[in-house]
């Protein structure tokens, strides 16, 4: 039995590029089946064409390099994160029922919760390198001196978007800092939670939290991070 | 060839095989330049670790995809980003000779961005990775019949949107 339009119409919306014989006979079968598989063709080709986003130049160099690249933490420290952001999203599922959105401070220490450690733990002794390319994301740009201090940067979800986490090392110890360009808060608001002390701060295009293991790490961060991290368009 | 050489080897293959349609296909996930790149970094840098265990070299597509699929909500799964850097994509003047073509190359990239996830993955796994639908269906976990659905309702949903855009031709007429 022969394939009726109806049917023909719903395998060219489904998969245009099936081969089977019968499809394939009823493409030609009637002026009206070749003209919804010429339409479909030509639909096809744009959706192929808008698809194909460019690629950026030495993408597959960067992937061989990938076996060179520094080792990540051992497993059981994604294995630990993972415990312990699962434990953290069961608890603010349930505090959410009861209370609404999230506060930035409960989102700060269950992000730091997550994979602080990992962060701390990849940039030490390292400077990163991917600091402006991050940054310019977000239409942001830091100074090349801050940048140098800079250990690890990695993309990061947070409350309205995507933002960076990153670890500075300072004469002191590592700080950690994490940006939300999309979160406004009012800044100065300290806080605490599992033995690490925070602090919330203002930029010009969103805000950052300042996460470090002792209060007296954070002073001056707050300058540091406000001076070092501006709009593009204010960069050097 | 020793083992170890043996292994680059293989690896490079699989980076020139796949690299560039994970990326795409990382682009049209997560809408962010820096934040695709990580994810095919990431996604070989697994792969790299865990290359013998693939047998088979014909597997080897859908298990970079389901690597990537993986680290994309491992990453993302609280909070899914926002698109921006496709929305900003130009499409090149000299490739698409025609200004109509072009218009309406960007309004089906906006389009595909707004369609539904369920919509969209099926869409690009059949277009920008070369999956069949009953491929798409193993990786998705769903019937073959429940992709060909929404395959189909994706590309209605496309053409409407290119109706309503105006965009001339008898495209619409499809569905």
């Amino acid at each position: 039995m022969s394939m009726n339009f109806s049917e023909f119409k719903r395998l060219l919306g489904a998969e245009p590029g099936n081969r089977d014989p019968e499809f394939l006979r009823a493409r030609e079968s009637s002026p009206e089946f070749a003209e919804a598989a010429a339409e479909s063709d030509r639909l096809e080709a744009q959706l192929k064409r808008a698809l194909d986003l460019p690629v950026p130049a030495g993408l597959i160099d960067e992937i061989k390099q990938t076996p060179q690249r520094r080792e990540h933490p051992p497993l059981r420290y994604f294995a630990l994160a993972a415990s312990v952001l699962l434990a953290a999203l069961a608890a603010i599922a349930v505090w959410r029922v009861d209370t609404g959105p999230v506060p930035i401070e409960e989102y700060v220490a269950n992000h730091f919760n997550h994979d602080g450690s990992i962060v701390l733990q990849r940039g030490e002794g390292q400077v990163a390198d991917n600091v402006q390319e991050l940054l310019a994301s977000f239409d942001l740009t830091m100074d090349a001196e801050a940048a140098g201090k800079v250990g690890y940067m990695m993309l990061c979800p947070t409350p309205e978007g995507v933002g960076v986490h990153f670890m500075v090392h300072t004469e002191n110890g590592p700080v950690t800092v994490i940006v939300m360009p999309e979160t406004a808060v009012s800044g100065g608001e300290h806080f605490a939670f599992n033995g690490m002390h925070a602090e919330l701060i203002a930029l010009d295009r969103g805000s950052a939290a300042i996460i470090a293991p002792q209060s007296g790490l954070l002073a001056g961060m707050d300058a540091f991070v406000q001076q070092s991290i501006v709009p593009a368009e204010l960069g050097s | 060839m020793s083992s170890e050489a043996n292994r680059h080897a293989r690896f490079n293959e699989l980076a020139e095989a796949y690299g560039t349609d994970l990326y795409r296909y990382a682009m049209w996930i997560c809408g962010n330049d820096a934040l695709a790149k990580d994810l095919v970094q990431e996604t070989y840098l697994r792969a790299w670790k865990a290359l013998d265990k693939l047998k088979d070299p014909g597997a080897a597509k859908s298990w970079l995809i389901t690597i990537l699929r993986r680290e994309y909500a491992r990453t993302f799964e609280r909070k899914v980003p926002k698109f921006t850097d496709v929305d900003q994509v130009e499409v090149p003047e000299d490739t698409e000779p025609e200004p109509d073509d072009r218009v309406e190359i960007q309004i089906l990239r906006r389009s595909i961005q707004k369609l539904a996830p369920k919509y969209r993955e099926p869409l690009l796994l059949q277009v920008v990775m070369g999956y069949s639908c009953k491929e798409i269906a193993d990786e998705l976990g769903i019937t073959k019949s429940a992709v060909m659905t929404q395959l189909f309702r994706a590309r209605e949903q496309l053409t409407q949107r290119l109706q309503r855009d105006g965009v001339t031709g008898n495209v619409h007429e499809l569905f």
